[in-house]
């Protein structure tokens, strides 16, 4: 019955915090230091309640990889008050949804329910936040499940395999260039410490952001948090976030990675860039529009009409950029050659389309819808709470702001050429960069 | 405290107001006769359309096959004066999207555009279906990805073991192959082959439409006949039933990998079946309701032999399959198929309980209006829905439906379904202790 009255009595009102409104985004804090962020959409009477945690493998100890993620597994183990597995039953009990995930940045849980139950949810994801208990025996069956999925999303793809390789050669220093899911032989000698570690130095209220997105009224959510999480304790001594950094980039890394279940080879160039800043968003938006110029845009892209339509040389090739990291990124660029032509031919034209990008300049018109598809995407964009919700939690969880989101659409229409050059020439350096070849093994190939 | 917490919020969901009182949904005819669906939702300024053609790559002549599919790829590259680069340019700059896909049974189209500018939208889209180029140029590139996408295929551990499956279950019918086609046939294929697939798969007459977001009836009606008014109607016979062959025990395929994928079936049941709903209740408790299914707790949850495990109900036009998969260590999975067959033999034997019945009727009557969020995704309910043959008011009895299944119902389907004489299961890998049947 304590557990009852724990759930149904302890509305301590305190003391109310101003809310600061931005359209259809409300954030508070509480006073033990948990950020709050509130998106309405009254369409339907559904909520999405999310916790994120500022801690992802990129947190994790040195020699400890998998640890976060497998932690996210034993989430949904028992706590002092709550059986193992109950949280998820309940919610699918409700007709809801529920799941996590971890990246090298924050670790993640969600439901999605009815909206009149987004206090049941608060009720058990307070709990987990500080009352999780790790039995030996979830312990030990839950490394085998993850290692069973490592199995299943990496070793069993070679391109997987391949992109593990490649961003474990681009990070000299930085633990960007170790896997979420943790390396194999890692993996295996975990034990149940490591996962209280982690657990009890990252899993605070002040480490965490909530996010409600839907059919809420944020002074209600200001009040149900309040009464969940407003009460939690935070980890005495949290250190702040710092991750070995990378050294000065000064040689080109080469990869030939083949294997027996390859069929078609292609090959990648990976660049560290840099990533969103807080109040600093500029690079990172030119960098967004060199993506699309150079490669994201299908044949519009500068490397599909060179490489597609103009010499055929190529089959495919895309390029790819996410400014939302804590630390530096990486900027990508994938290029699938013609049957008839080698992966060193097609090396050699990826350079050359580099530099013909450079020394053109750039086309306006394309840049001009590019732009307007970025326009029009806030309006898309509105159609989905749950994604609305999901950028925030990712923003805020890599170092940025409420306002440095709001401000990112202004500052993509405002990015002119110039920048967008000066952002190439400042990653296009072949010492900050990774090139891999994906092959069969040669007695194999025709 | 969680069977008390489970039964307050139980009532709380009888009580609450359903979310689909509040979609009004409106069918309506097209003064050209086309019968569609629309949701009207003018809060955001943009519209979300869907169609579905019925047929799909199961339209294809076995000596094309591959054409539906290639055919469908050609529709965004260049229609009517537009040259492809053209048309992705003006598509862009208007920032609308259109998407072509093809699977065994239709062929659809799901497209986004701006309120604004959606008479441009349509002009482009009326184009791309009606009056495709299939310029040689684009052709060949096309042609070059998809041959390297089959070759992809036959090296995917996961794809191997599905066409393995298909190929076994439906002999001597298209079903038994893929839609993309071969490297021989793909290589062969021509204009006029992509034009005779585009005459045969996207036709007037088998269509089912779904429009949602910031339009009127009016609106809605003028751009429907606008965007079909030139289509043909439909030319050729839709393949006919088929059975599937379902007695083939354990069938291995080599494949180097740490992991074996294991894909099975059972027999199916068709949406009109009676028993549907029992069958639908019982997929959830064996395989299909994620952690909390038995299939997922007993190889899973209580021993980590996999990742995932799933099973699903399988509706095709002209068949019925009950599917499922997962993957285990090459050491681990003859463990796993073991408990895989002790639950089904456990499930069909001796039904369920009457707990684990009321909990997976509990998730599905409240997942059910959870569904209707967002304009696309009620667009395409509402497409499936009468491509499936559904009326609007299924929305209101399907969650009746649901709830008035039995445990005797379960127990009855379990056993019409579930037999150990009626399972194919395909197994990919390097799996240890694991026979073929033949």
């Amino acid at each position: 019955m304590i557990k009852f009255r724990k759930f149904y009595f302890i509305f301590i009102l305190s003391v109310i915090v101003p809310l600061e409104a931005f359209g259809n985004v409300t954030s508070f804090s509480l006073e033990n230091g948990m950020r709050v962020v509130v998106v309405e959409d009254h369409r339907a009477p559904v909520v999405t309640h999310m916790v994120w945690y500022r801690a992802g493998a990129s947190d994790e100890n040195s020699g400890k990889s998998g640890i976060a993620h497998l932690l996210e597994h034993l989430l949904f183990k028992e706590t002092e008050n709550v059986e193992n597995g109950e949280f998820s039953q309940t919610v699918a009990a409700l007709g809801g949804s529920d799941n996590a995930f971890t990246s090298q940045d924050y670790t993640a849980y969600y439901q999605r329910v009815s909206k009149q139950y987004l206090d049941l949810m608060m009720y058990y994801e307070s709990d987990r936040m500080r009352n999780l208990k790790i039995s030996e025996l979830d312990f030990n069956t839950e490394v085998k499940v993850v290692i069973e999925e490592r199995s299943q999303r990496t070793d069993s793809k070679p391109g997987a395999l391949f992109n593990e390789q490649n961003m474990a050669s681009l990070y000299l220093n930085h633990p960007y260039g170790v896997p979420i899911v943790g390396w194999r032989h890692e993996l295996e000698d975990l034990d149940r410490e490591d996962a209280i570690d982690f657990y009890k130095t990252y899993y605070s209220p002040n480490n965490a952001i909530l996010i409600v997105s839907g059919d809420v009224d944020p002074k209600n959510v200001q009040v149900l948090a309040n009464n969940f999480y407003g009460s939690l304790k935070n980890t005495i001594y949290l250190d702040a976030r710092k991750r070995p950094s990378e050294p000065p980039q000064i040689v080109e890394r080469r990869l030939i990675f083949e294997d027996e279940r390859v069929s078609q080879p292609y090959i990648t160039r990976t660049y560290l860039a840099a990533e969103r800043d807080s109040g600093q968003q500029r690079e990172a938006a030119a960098l967004t529009l060199l993506a699309d110029l150079i490669g994201s845009d299908g044949i519009q892209s500068i490397l599909g009409k060179i490489l597609q339509l103009d010499n055929k040389k190529a089959i495919y090739t895309n390029a790819y950029y996410n400014g939302l990291s804590y630390d530096d990124t990486n900027f990508s660029l994938i290029v699938v050659p013609n049957s008839d032509v080698t992966l060193l031919d097609i090396e050699t034209e990826l350079d050359r389309v580099i530099n013909t990008f450079i020394s053109n300049g750039i086309d306006e018109d394309h840049l001009e819808r590019i732009k307007f598809q970025y326009k029009a995407q806030q309006i898309y964009s509105l159609d989905s709470a749950y994604s609305q919700a999901r950028r925030f939690g990712v923003a805020l969880t890599s170092g940025l702001t409420i306002e440095d989101v709001l401000a990112w659409p202004k500052i993509i229409q405002d990015i002119k050429s110039s920048e967008i050059l000066a952002a190439a020439d400042s990653l296009f350096k072949k010492e900050r960069s990774v090139t891999g070849w994906i092959r069969k093994p040669f007695e194999e190939r025709e | 405290m969680k069977k008390f917490l489970i039964a307050v919020f139980s009532i709380l969901i009888l009580l609450i107001k359903p979310l689909y009182a509040e979609l009004n949904i409106q069918e309506l005819t097209s003064q050209n006769g086309t019968k569609f669906w629309l949701a009207q939702e003018k809060s955001i300024p943009f519209v979300s359309l869907e169609i579905r053609f019925r047929g799909g790559t199961s339209m294809d002549d076995n000596k094309t096959r591959g054409a539906v599919s290639f055919m469908t790829a050609m529709l965004e590259e260049g229609a009517g004066e537009l040259d492809a680069q053209a048309f992705s340019k003006a598509r862009d700059s208007i920032a609308a999207s259109f998407n072509f896909d093809v699977s065994r049974d239709n062929l659809s189209v799901s497209a986004r555009f701006l309120s604004d500018t959606r008479e441009e939208a349509i002009q482009l889209l009326k184009q791309a279906l009606t009056t495709p180029r299939f310029d040689k140029e684009a052709m060949e590139r096309v042609r070059k990805q998809i041959i390297s996408i089959i070759a992809s295929n036959q090296k995917n551990q996961n794809k191997i073991a599905q066409s393995k499956l298909y190929e076994l279950t439906f002999p001597d019918h298209i079903y038994s192959s893929s839609g993309l086609g071969s490297t021989e046939k793909i290589t062969l294929l021509n204009g006029n082959d992509l034009r005779q697939a585009h005459k045969v798969a996207i036709t007037r007459d088998r269509i089912s439409v779904s429009i949602v977001g910031d339009i009127s009836e009016i609106q809605a009606i003028e751009m429907l006949d606008e965007l079909l008014e030139n289509l043909p109607n439909s030319s050729k016979l839709l393949p006919k039933r088929v059975r599937a062959n379902l007695d083939l025990g354990t069938v291995l395929v080599d494949y180097p990998s740490p992991q074996s994928v294991a894909f099975f079936t059972f027999k199916g049941i068709s949406r009109t079946d009676q028993d549907f709903f029992a069958a639908f209740v019982m997929n959830h408790i064996l395989g299909g309701g994620g952690f909390n299914s038995r299939l997922m707790k007993k190889i899973r949850e209580e021993r980590g032999l996999t990742y995932s495990v799933n099973t699903s109900l399988a509706q095709y036009d002209h068949a019925e399959l009950y599917l499922g998969m997962f993957q285990s260590s090459n050491d681990k999975i003859s463990e796993a198929i073991g408990i895989l067959k002790k639950e089904i033999a456990l499930l069909a034997n001796n039904g369920v309980n009457q707990e684990e019945l009321e909990e997976a009727k509990k998730f599905l009557i409240g997942a059910y209006p959870l569904r209707f969020d967002g304009n696309v995704r009620i667009a395409n309910i509402l497409a499936g829905m009468q491509f499936m043959g559904l009326d609007k008011e299924y929305i209101k009895l399907r969650n009746v439906m649901v709830s008035a299944v039995t445990s005797e119902d379960v127990a009855r389907v379990a056993k019409r379904l579930l037999s150990s004489k009626e399972f194919t299961l395909v197994v990919v890998g390097k799996p240890e202790g694991l026979k073929a049947s033949h």
